[in-house]
């Protein structure tokens, strides 16, 4: 099923920036993370974990001066599909789309600008345009490569920069912040499931696209990944996967995508 | 008058009558590209068409040989005397430029005898010095149409120059070419045609796929350039060639506007059409430096030195290319392609999108000669008939 679509303006795309956890490390690359999201005009939503981290939230925000709206998510669930998923939850209506950018990534405002709402004009069978990113080391001083580029290539889909269903059966891996959504698409199929580890964005990719919604990669590095920070929660959480366990969530995402009604978590509390 | 003089006076008339009446030929020597494109033959052809829709008669003449028809399984067809079926092997130009250039009258001029007269004009490339040397007792006007600077080393018989084949006049699509011709045989006088771009830059819609086409007169130069650039850049690994040789016309337009970037390799080309029509398409061109410069890609600096024009990313040897590449595919995806591109891109296309410049050129160019042909016999004539009323 398609859904007509509003025509993108720069108005009505939000950016929601989950924040689970602030200290001095955090802090200036999260600084960062914000100034390159206010450089892109968009309607900020920053999702904070608790009260306590809101307080060090606020005193940025002042200091940047600029009008972010703020969700806290006082409950137990902070894992990064809960905060995305709230985040989402928490949009102004106004907001037609969103992307996740998260705490010490970096939108390129310039590249994002100039691209995406021409893409999205484009490009109108689809609901979700994920950027070409690089990938720098957690230090941000070294270039590992690309994220995302696969379907650039014209043997991957029917069309350049597709993602659909067929094509990934093959290809696990895709970071989808940074990726615009369309909200409307989101609240029909639902969010990040936080039940799946590691693959959490590949079953929402399989779930989408067994609903004909495919994603859409444009030619542009719009956004600046950075690999998890030593000792971050993500960094200890992947440093204890094993390649058994890696197999088992990737066999969990591939087994659950038909069913949706843990994506709606936060749908079926309102 | 002598009756060989009153033949002659009547021969000039009838001559004098068919330029009057617009019924002598132009003919164009053509090289069968085998339904591969060639820009060099594309030039050509659209002089040629730009004469016959305005009134002139032209003819297309080309060389070949004919062979034995076969059937579709390869079996010789025979006659019913047993003789084998001959056929014209000429492919012509329909499937790249298209039916408007191939319904131009072409004749095979080994199976078909052509009675030139002395005021037709005949074209010949520069690449055919067999024929300018067969065709030196011909009446007619014979000019040259050089192109490629090293094609008239490379055709012409050691110790031969035009001269001794009696050409005397060239076309050239660039001021350079006609330099480089005059430096050769200082005794041709060259006239420049400028080539013309249909223009393309109003029907691109899509947004152009991070892909990069190739143009390459030599397979082995792609080789040279793609494999060290995946060698030296494994993060590319996603960037995807693809090769336009010996697409139809409307194909490899096509494919010009939809990739980002055209990477074109031919020293061979002194006019580099290529290139050209890729920037009006919309591509950003990563080009080898040619050895003869077009005057479209260099600008002269106070000092007097060229300077190559900031109109694409150039580099001067293949080993200098995957660099030349890595550097534009970064700059386009992070949106970092200096705008001053952009213009000079413009502004070099642009230069050449008037078709009306190059119908006036061609079709004066035509009529003069024309017009200096009737003088020459007028006075023939004239001398003629003043001899002998002065007897």
């Amino acid at each position: 099923m398609r859904t007509s679509k509003k025509i993108a303006s720069k108005q009505n795309i939000s950016i929601i920036i989950p924040v689970h956890e602030m200290n001095d490390t955090v802090k200036p690359l999260y600084e960062r993370s914000l100034e390159s999201a206010i450089a892109t005009d968009c309607n900020i939503l920053v999702v904070s974990a608790t009260n306590k981290i809101n307080d060090e939230l606020l005193t940025i925000k002042n200091a940047f001066n600029k009008n972010i709206t703020y969700a806290i998510k006082n409950d137990e669930k902070t894992d990064f599909c809960s905060m995305v998923n709230f985040g989402v939850e928490h949009l102004d209506s106004s907001s037609d789309y969103f992307m996740i950018l998260e705490m010490d990534d970096v939108i390129n405002p310039q590249v994002f600008k100039q691209n995406i709402y021409s893409y999205m004009n484009a490009k109108k069978d689809y609901s979700v345009f994920i950027p070409l990113t690089y990938l720098f080391n957690s230090k941000g001083d070294k270039f590992e490569g690309f994220i995302n580029e696969l379907p650039l290539t014209p043997s991957f889909s029917k069309e350049i920069g597709c993602i659909d269903k067929d094509s990934l059966s093959d290809v696990f891996v895709f970071n989808l912040t940074g990726a615009v959504f369309s909200k409307e698409v989101w609240n029909r199929l639902g969010g990040l499931k936080s039940s799946i580890k590691v693959y959490f964005w590949y079953e929402l990719m399989l779930r989408y696209t067994s609903h004909n919604v495919n994603f859409f990669v444009y030619p542009k590095v719009a956004y600046h990944h950075y690999l998890q920070r030593e000792n971050s929660l993500f960094d200890t959480y992947v440093k204890t996967v094993s390649e058994k366990e890696n197999k088992f969530w990737l066999d969990v995402a591939k087994n659950n995508y038909t069913n949706n009604d843990d994506a709606f978590v936060y749908n079926n509390k309102d | 008058m002598t009756d060989k003089e009153q033949k002659i006076v009547e021969n000039i008339d009838k001559e004098i009558e068919r330029i009057d009446n617009s019924q002598s030929n132009v003919y164009f020597f053509v090289l069968d590209t085998k339904g591969v494109p060639d820009g060099s033959v594309e030039y050509i052809y659209k002089l040629a068409k730009i004469l016959s829709d305005n009134g002139k008669n032209v003819t297309m003449l080309y060389q070949e040989n004919l062979i034995d028809k076969k059937d579709d399984k390869g079996v010789i067809v025979k006659d019913e005397n047993g003789n084998n079926l001959k056929e014209d092997p000429f492919v012509g130009v329909e499937k790249w430029l298209g039916k408007e250039y191939s319904e131009l009258p072409h004749v095979n001029t080994i199976s078909t005898n052509i009675n030139v007269k002395s005021s037709d004009i005949l074209f010949i490339p520069e690449l055919f010095a067999s024929v300018m040397k067969e065709t030196r007792k011909f009446p007619c006007e014979r000019i040259v149409i050089a192109q490629n600077y090293n094609f008239i080393a490379e055709s012409m018989p050691l110790g031969d120059q035009w001269g001794d084949y009696g050409i005397i006049k060239a076309i050239v699509p660039t001021q350079t070419n006609a330099d480089l011709i005059k430096d050769l045989f200082p005794y041709v006088s060259t006239t420049v045609i400028d080539p013309y771009l249909d223009d393309l830059s109003s029907k691109t819609e899509e947004l152009p796929e991070c892909l990069v086409n190739v143009v390459s007169k030599n397979e082995e130069d792609m080789h040279r350039v793609i494999k060290p650039f995946y060698w030296k850049y494994p993060m590319f690994k996603w960037i995807t060639f693809r090769e336009l040789r010996n697409l139809p016309q409307n194909e490899f337009i096509d494919s010009l506007k939809k990739a980002a970037f055209t990477l074109w390799i031919d020293d061979d080309d002194n006019f580099a059409l290529t290139p050209l029509q890729a920037m009006n398409a919309g591509a950003i061109v990563i080009g080898k430096v040619p050895d003869i410069l077009p005057e479209w890609l260099v600008e002269k600096k106070e000092n007097g030195s060229l300077n190559v024009k900031k109109c694409g990313y150039w580099f001067s040897n293949l080993k200098e290319a995957p660099i030349a590449l890595a550097n534009v595919i970064k700059d386009w995806i992070t949106d970092n392609i200096p705008s001053e591109i952009g213009k000079a891109q413009y502004d070099a296309w642009n230069s050449y999108n008037d078709k009306g410049r190059t119908t006036k050129e061609i079709y004066d160019y035509v009529n003069k000669i024309f017009d200096d042909h009737k003088k020459t016999l007028l006075e023939i004539k004239n001398q003629i008939v003043n001899k002998n009323e002065n007897k």
